[in-house]
């Protein structure tokens, strides 16, 4: 038996019955599973843990595009597979744009969904450990004093120290000071992590 | 010879009276010719028929007086149809005992004719020489008229297209029929004609509608209604039905029925050409039908694809906990199929419901609930509502009305109306989009609306919406509300439209509740 991926998967589907054997197909491979019967549903009760989403396109009120773009404007990251009952190619391709991860036209192959939802899992560990990331690296870099937060933005761009002197008006000597302590409160080790640190920052 | 002889005085006397009483009654014979009003006249035996002496009756009867007529030929004055009545044995002439009578059109001095009966006899001499022709006319032109009419009157029944038929009150034996009833009676296999009226209906008819037909018709001399003849089956078999029966009853002898006068009409041509219509309606509605499932053929798949995209979910969670060897108690395989059996049947009901729905019928009157019709219809309609995020709102009679008619054509026909409400809000930007289906009863009908909240219609399209082939949809073809119409008045009822341009619209019908009889 294999063990279960961290993440849950989250079904938003407005056909209960369907909703149920999604829910009784995905936990007998050991998933965890949440259901939702329509798209404000789920934005009223997500609470930002990790998963996977299975949406399907056709719902009354909010459909699923709408969901999924609404989820794109609250930054919201989910790993989306779009379920649609039939092929509509439009609407797939939309989906696709915006960045859903597949679309997978009912019924499926369930190997092949299964397969599509550990691999949206993972991705969605992925970006929670990116997320952690970025929330560690912000905090750090909240640590960081005005002059240091100048100087490292200057730093980064590729600038050497007596440039940097110049920029701020005070002595190489102080832009030194200031960097070594950037690199030890960012704990990067060298200049290029602290170039990465600084993408993450931005993203 | 007598003169010649010596006669005695008494015989003088005898004689002079016999004389005498000669000349009187020779008088009175003159008194009788001049004054009778028959023309009494002479004529030469010629081919001329020329006046020798005429009684003083000519004057009034032709205008002429004698003097004026006497020697002028009197072949001259007949009517050219009627001059050689005697020489070619018309069939107004007839000869008894030595004399002939012959009816003809004569002229009159103004230049009209006259009906003439005249009666002739040729007087001949010992050798059997005709000498003269003495001829005693009347004029008989109203009485001819009135003949005349009345055999026109006889032709026009004869040649009536209505079967009229006579038949004596007590044997119902059938004693003339006009050539439309010997038509139509003589259809069958081996050509005979019923003898009897009893023969046309079948028992029961005979015993209860005809006898009370006849039995109304001997009270109040006439009875109106529809009774169907019981014709033979054949290659060309007809139809027909008794449309009126007349009593004609003798005012001399207590009012009693002397005979019937039976009418009826071969409806044969007539009711083909219905059932024809009917076929070609039928026909009609059900490609229609075959049209709008094809519409609506996206949404019905995606209906069919849930349960079975369901099943197959059902299926290959159980299988994949079976396989891994993880404890699949019994309890939840049984589950796992109830669900699967649940889902199978949601599938096998959409398949039943559009199956029912395209099938060709004959039109198959039934007694329904107009609510359930509505209800039923928006679940074919689900799929199509939840894709165009409409909302169905329900006004239903709350003393759930029953219809009598056809359930399919009706439910055709709500179903043909909620997708032109759905269809509505496509070029409309709009929030609420709600499609009100609402049913009530009115005066012995029900009166359906389904109204929408959209744009509307402008009055000059709402003028056209119903002709063939009128459609502001891009794919339609135009045929659905025309199609709609000509059912909902084909069940005896009313479909019409109401908008007032730009907040939305109504389509309402109204169908007669209790059952119409056929026409």
């Amino acid at each position: 038996m294999k063990t279960p991926p961290d993440g849950t998967v989250f079904i938003v589907d407005d056909d209960d019955d369907f909703r149920a054997s999604m829910q009784w197909l995905l936990e007998s491979d050991g998933l965890r599973v949440t259901s939702f019967n329509s798209a404000q549903a789920f934005l009223d009760t997500y609470d930002g843990s990790p998963g996977c989403m299975l949406l399907d396109v056709r719902m009354p009120d909010i459909s699923g595009l709408a969901l999924q773009q609404m989820l794109l404007d609250k930054g919201i990251a989910l790993p989306i597979i779009v379920l649609s009952g039939h092929g509509d190619i439009p609407m797939a391709v939309t989906a696709i744009k915006s960045g859903a991860m597949d679309f997978l036209e009912k019924p499926f192959d369930d190997a092949l969904l299964l397969h599509r939802v550990r691999l949206g899992l993972r991705r969605a560990c992925k970006l929670q450990q990116q997320k952690r990331q970025q929330e560690q690296t912000r905090s750090l870099y909240d640590s960081l004093s005005r002059r240091e937060k100048e100087v490292m933005a200057l730093v980064v761009t590729g600038r050497a120290n007596r440039e940097i002197a110049e920029d701020l008006g005070i002595s190489p000597k102080t832009v030194e000071v200031h960097r070594s302590r950037v690199m030890s409160k960012m704990k990067a080790a060298s200049l290029p992590e602290l170039v990465t640190l600084a993408a993450t920052l931005n993203s | 010879m007598a003169m010649t002889q010596k006669i005695t005085a008494a015989q003088h006397d005898t004689l002079l009276a016999e004389l005498d009483e000669a000349r009187r009654e020779a008088e009175r014979y003159r008194l009788l010719v001049e004054q009778s009003t028959d023309m009494i006249s002479r004529h030469t035996p010629t081919p001329e028929w020329t006046y020798v002496d005429v009684s003083p009756a000519v004057e009034g009867l032709l205008g002429y007086k004698p003097s004026e007529i006497i020697g002028t030929p009197g072949y001259d004055l007949f009517h050219p149809d009627d001059a050689d009545n005697l020489v070619k044995r018309a069939e107004s002439v007839s000869y008894r005992g030595g004399l002939y009578t012959n009816v003809y059109r004569y002229r009159h001095r103004d230049g009209h004719y006259l009906w003439l009966e005249t009666t002739s006899r040729t007087i001949r001499d010992d050798s059997g020489e005709p000498v003269e022709i003495i001829c005693v006319s009347r004029d008989v032109t109203q009485r001819e008229q009135a003949q005349r009419a009345t055999r026109r009157l006889a032709r026009v029944v004869e040649s009536s297209s209505d079967m009229i038929m006579f038949c004596s009150p007590d044997t119902l034996a059938l004693t003339y029929l006009n050539e439309a009833a010997s038509i139509t009676l003589s259809s069958g296999p081996n050509g005979t004609i019923a003898l009897n009226l009893r023969e046309l209906f079948d028992e029961h008819t005979c015993n209860s509608l005809l006898h009370d037909g006849l039995e109304h018709a001997a009270l109040h001399g006439c009875w109106y209604g529809s009774i169907p003849l019981q014709l033979p089956p054949g290659r060309d078999s007809r139809i027909a039905e008794v449309r009126e029966i007349i009593a004609h009853r003798n005012p001399d002898d207590n009012r009693r029925v002397e005979y019937y006068s039976i009418i009826g009409r071969d409806i044969t041509h007539k009711r083909r050409a219905e059932d024809a219509a009917r076929r070609q309606q039928l026909e009609l509605a059900h490609m229609s039908r075959l049209l709008s499932v094809g519409e609506m053929a996206t949404g019905l798949a995606h209906e069919i694809n849930q349960p079975l995209a369901a099943i197959l979910n059902y299926c290959r969670g159980t299988l994949r906990r079976a396989e891994d060897g993880r404890d699949l108690s019994l309890a939840q395989a049984l589950q796992a199929m109830q669900l699967i059996a649940g889902q199978a049947r949601r599938a096998a009901e959409i398949i039943k419901r559009i199956r029912s729905y395209v099938k060709r019928t004959e039109y198959q009157r039934s007694t329904f609930s107009i609510n359930d019709s509505c209800q039923d219809v928006t679940g074919f309609l689900r799929q199509e509502a939840r894709d165009n995020q409409i909302e169905f709102h329900f006004d239903l009679d709350p003393t759930d009305p029953e219809l009598t008619a056809d359930r399919i054509q009706v439910e055709q026909v709500l179903l043909n109306l909620i997708r032109n409400a759905i269809e509505a809000y496509n070029d409309c930007e709009q929030g609420r989009r709600t499609v009100t289906i609402g049913s009530r009863c009115v005066e012995g009908s029900i009166e359906v609306a389904i109204s929408d909240c959209a744009r509307g219609v402008s009055a000059e399209a709402l003028s056209q919406l119903f002709d063939a082939f009128f459609t502001s949809k891009p794919s339609g073809l135009g045929m659905g509300l025309a199609i709609s119409r000509t059912i909902i008045e084909s069940h005896g009822g009313q479909l019409w439209a109401q908008s007032d341009g730009h907040s939305g619209t109504v389509f309402r019908f109204r169908l007669p509740v209790a059952r119409q009889p056929d026409q």
